[in-house]
């Protein structure tokens, strides 16, 4: 496995860690209230934390196990990160319309903001998911 | 489940004809990683124009030597 596919997977695992951990923190905070009275607005910086963290820890690990090969990249590593980067531009795109509908709508902004939010985290998930389908499958 | 490339290539077999050169030494003298000499060989990566050359150059042989294209795939 690449740097690269090593680094996209340990991406991966920070996001899904940070922003399961928000999840979570949005389901205590409301202690059986409707989510949408939590005020989120802390948790949304407060979740860069341990994405940062568990990020950081990653990069270390990958760059420790073969530290000739930190930070290397290719045409190959730049041609699999535009084809995913395509597939997250779907994604955010998407969610920037639905919240724009949802503002239009009147829905509250706990649900706007987490439209977003979903949605640019999502693009990262698919993003990073489908890079390591291409370096496993080829393009 | 490998998705494989229309441009065929023999570079493993002539690495092995070059003194037995590695993968790592191969991608070294070309400059790309050695997973994507790897990805190369077996298919699941077509290079570009500028890195085929550059392969081939090392091996000391024509573009055509090294990578393949079938003719009922040209058209």
């Amino acid at each position: 496995m690449s740097f690269q596919a090593k680094s996209t997977t340990v991406m991966l695992a920070a996001l899904v860690g940070a922003y399961g951990w928000y999840g979570l923190q949005l389901f205590r905070l409301a202690e059986g209230s409707p989510v949408e009275t939590v005020a989120y607005q802390p948790l949304v910086f407060v979740v860069v934390v341990p994405l940062v963290v568990i990020a950081t820890i990653g990069h270390i690990l990958i760059t420790a196990v073969n530290p000739s090969e930190a930070d290397s990249t290719d045409e190959r590593d730049r041609d699999i990160a535009r084809r995913g980067s395509v597939i997250g531009g779907w994604i955010v795109s998407i969610a920037g319309i639905a919240a724009l509908f949802a503002a239009m709508a009147e829905v509250g902004h706990f649900w706007i903001a987490h439209l977003i939010l979903a949605g640019l985290v999502l693009a990262e998930l698919a993003d990073g998911s489908w890079r390591l389908v291409l370096y496993r499958r080829g393009t | 489940m490998t998705k494989p490339t229309k441009v065929t290539n023999n570079i493993r077999q002539l690495r092995q004809e070059h003194g037995d050169m590695t993968q790592a030494e191969l991608a070294g003298r070309v400059g790309v990683t050695r997973q994507t000499v790897n990805a190369i060989e077996q298919g699941k990566y077509s290079p570009s124009l500028q890195v085929a050359f550059q392969i081939s150059r090392v091996l000391g042989l024509n573009l055509e030597e090294v990578f393949g294209y079938p003719p009922d795939l040209s058209g």
